[in-house]
């Protein structure tokens, strides 16, 4: 992430975390619609403080820092009813560090998810195309699927698990 | 935990929505994660795959980078607009009484109006929302000065006429094109100097263009005009043409010369006498307005018309001009110089198959009757007959037969295509009978009616198409018709497929476009390709084709048209070749 005079560029620090940087904001459980527009905060303010990343720091650590600060002030300002208890999660989930997340530095990570989703069952990979590129609820797949939102929630939540497993042990491997 | 406890319950539906749970539900979650640490590692593994997943799927969070540059810009636009605002307010900051501002000193000293650094006094609403008119009022008003204006006057004066005369003499004034867009190493020589083209470069008058095996360049002219120099390309652009809008406007005709390689020109209509020259070692081209191509190898120069009319002649013989129009071509070398219909196909890029009218037939004891089709790069790829089918007058011609491809043809339509999942199919056909069921096969890549990978058919007086895809929800048996029939006649066909990107064109003229089929063909199988019938011999055709050719890329409209026009001209009509010189 250093130019050939040995300086950081923002605009490969933008490219090369910019998909982990979005998934650590999801973590905190920020709610989907509004992970882009914080990790653009974020990234805003890396750009104005370009200056202040520390030699001895890698940058994702710094700016995965001010997402946490950007996250954290975000929360604080939404309406009064579940603040506190949205805030209390987020510091929760900061100070959690997954087994995912300390590989997910790796840069093959995104190769990882495209490998281990090829290898999932053509009715696995339908239903997670319904949920995240239609955008359909739980609700609306168990009407496809003549089940019930419940089971398509445990299917999901199955799904990602085994992915995340899939990813781990590909990491791990290549490590 | 079970699957079904409330916590659990409680975490799928937070997983989904982050928004749904009620205050107790997220108290309950919360005392949860804070005494189990484990349960707060497996909810942040899911909101992170969960937001990978999101960010592998949904096409809106796919340009991240694209929409955070978009948001920098616009921020970057607005934090720097009140900068220039202030800047121009400060030259003419002074005598302040004009906008009801009271400032130190008056004057215009030198230093001031030129100074750059923003003053706190220019912040205010008055002068950072209007900033040119009240400079007017400025000058208007100051007073004590009464030469001031006078020279200011005369000052700008003599800056618009040096300007201008300047202009004429700069590559801005004297530019002919500029470069739009640049491929590998081109190299623009002016005044023996060569510099790497670059976009947005000037060509000026004289320059010379060099394109390397690996280069492509793109020019635009002022009047919208196009150009395209192919790689290993040599052009000049004569000294004295030109576009010179300065002082005295002069509208120079545009004199471009070819030693080799290729160019293209999409030229607008240009006025009279001022139309575009293209001229080669043996031919000189008047455009008036007018799509075409020009080529030059060392033995011949080649001007084809796509579209409009252009005046050719000859550099060498001391002739009238002869006119070309529509897809056809002139063809001159030394010994000869003559008028001839397009190529057909036009662009061999990708081909993986074609089947020409002018293909040849052997005939042995030991192979039988052999059709010698082309394969990619002028390789053989050998058809031969099954049942009662024949090659005759350029055509396949079926009565219940079939041409069949050898494997070898096969396994690189097969290999190539699942390399650039793309293919375009084209031929010209005529059915025997606009009712015929099967559906009755006329190219197919299959084995069977259940195992193909594309077939292009007849079903009833319906042209359909069967297109094996994969997508990441899995495999695709699509299939769609693509136009009526018309009639007995012969029409030429193409369809193209990208993925996503379906379009078929009928005499050249698209008749359906489809966005709904997805996928690339990593599902597809080694199959046998086949013409007039299916491998098991239980979907045959009546009617004849002519004029096939398979490629592993996307053929643009443009292409199919030409395509279409000369197959029509060179093999269709009544001899068109129409030698003006022996």
């Amino acid at each position: 992430m250093t130019d050939q005079s040995g300086t950081r560029s923002f605009e490969d620090i933008l490219w090369q975390t910019q998909g982990r940087v979005r998934a650590y904001i999801a973590g905190l459980g920020i709610s989907r619609h509004d992970v882009d527009d914080l990790a653009q905060e974020t990234f805003l303010q890396l750009y104005r403080n370009m200056e202040k990343i520390p030699e001895d720091v890698p940058p994702e650590f710094w700016v995965k820092g001010i997402a946490k600060n950007v996250c954290l002030n975000h929360l604080r300002k939404l309406a009064r009813r579940g603040r506190l208890h949205r805030h209390a999660l987020a510091e929760i989930l900061a100070g959690t560090t997954t087994s995912l997340e300390r590989k997910s530095s790796h840069d093959a990570l995104g190769a990882a998810l495209e490998d281990c989703l090829s290898k999932l069952p053509p009715e696995r990979r339908e239903m997670l195309d319904w949920r995240y590129a239609q955008e359909l609820t739980s609700d609306s797949i168990a009407e496809k699927t003549e089940s019930t939102p419940e089971a398509v929630r445990v299917v999901l939540h199955r799904t990602r698990a085994g992915l995340r497993d899939c990813i781990a042990q590909k990491l791990a491997r290549q490590t | 935990m079970s699957e079904s406890s409330p916590l659990e319950t409680i975490l799928h539906r937070f997983l989904e929505d982050r928004e749904c749970l009620s205050e107790t539900e997220f108290q309950l979650l919360l005392e949860a994660l804070r005494t189990q640490p484990a349960l707060a590692e497996r909810l942040k593994d899911h909101l992170i795959m969960d937001e990978m997943l999101a960010q592998q799927y949904a096409v809106d969070r796919k340009d991240f980078v694209g929409k955070f540059e978009e948001r920098l810009r616009q921020e970057t636009d607005s934090s720097n607009t009140p900068m220039k605002i202030e800047t121009y307010s400060l030259r003419w900051a002074e005598p302040a009484e004009s906008n009801g501002h009271s400032q130190q000193g008056n004057g215009a000293s030198p230093s001031k109006t030129t100074e750059a650094t923003p003053h706190p006094a220019t912040k205010s609403p008055s002068t950072t929302t209007s900033a040119k008119p009240s400079n007017s009022q400025h000058l208007e008003a100051a007073p004590g000065h009464p030469w001031r204006n006078f020279f200011l006057v005369m000052l700008g004066l003599f800056l618009v006429a040096a300007g201008l005369l300047t202009l004429e003499y700069t590559p801005a004034a004297r530019k002919i094109a500029e470069v739009q867009e640049v491929e590998g190493m081109v190299i623009i020589y002016r005044d023996d100097i060569g510099t790497i083209a670059k976009e947005g470069m000037p060509i000026l008058p004289g320059d010379e263009i060099r394109l390397k095996e690996d280069g492509h360049l793109k020019l635009a002219y002022r009047d919208q005009s196009r150009m395209e120099i192919d790689a290993n390309s040599q052009v000049v652009f004569q000294p004295g043409a030109g576009n010179w809008p300065g002082l005295m406007t002069v509208d120079l005709r545009k004199d471009v010369f070819l030693s080799k390689g290729r160019l293209s020109a999409d030229v607008t209509p240009q006025p009279t006498g001022r139309s575009m020259i293209l001229k080669t070692p043996l031919v000189e081209a008047e455009v008036l307005g007018t799509r075409l191509s020009l080529s030059v190898d060392s033995e011949q120069s080649r001007v084809e018309v796509i579209e409009g009319r252009v005046a050719v002649r000859s550099e060498e013989r001391d002739e009238k001009p002869v006119e070309l129009t529509t897809g056809h071509q002139l063809v001159a070398s030394p010994n000869e110089f003559r008028i001839t219909p397009g190529n057909w196909p036009t662009n061999k890029n990708g081909l993986l198959f074609l089947l020409s009218p002018t293909t040849t037939v052997s005939q042995n004891p030991n192979q039988g009757l052999q059709v010698l089709a082309e394969g990619p790069k002028d390789s053989p790829a050998i058809l031969r007959p099954r049942r009662n089918a024949v090659f005759q007058q350029g055509r396949m011609q079926f009565r219940g037969g079939a041409f069949l491809a050898e494997d070898q043809t096969a396994q690189v339509l097969l290999e190539s295509c699942q390399k650039s999942h793309e293919f375009s199919v084209e031929t010209t056909f005529q059915t025997s009978d606009v009712n015929q069921t099967g559906p009755a096969r006329w190219i197919t890549f299959s084995t069977s009616s259940h195992a193909w990978n594309f077939s292009l058919a007849q079903e009833d007086d319906q042209c359909i198409l069967r297109l094996l895809t994969r997508t990441k929800s899995g495999d695709h048996k699509n299939e769609l018709p693509l136009f009526t029939i018309p009639d007995e006649q012969p029409h030429h066909v193409v369809v193209t497929y990208s993925p996503g990107n379906l379009s078929c064109y009928l005499d050249g003229k698209p008749v359906a476009l489809d966005s709904r089929i997805q996928g690339n063909f990593a599902n597809w199988t080694s199959q046998h390709l086949l013409f007039g019938n299916e491998w098991n011999g239980d979907r045959e055709w009546q009617g004849a084709l002519s004029g096939v050719a398979i490629y592993h890329r996307v053929l643009s409209a443009e292409e199919v048209a030409r395509n279409g026009l000369h197959f029509r001209l060179r093999f269709q009509e009544s001899k068109t070749e129409t030698p003006t010189e022996e």
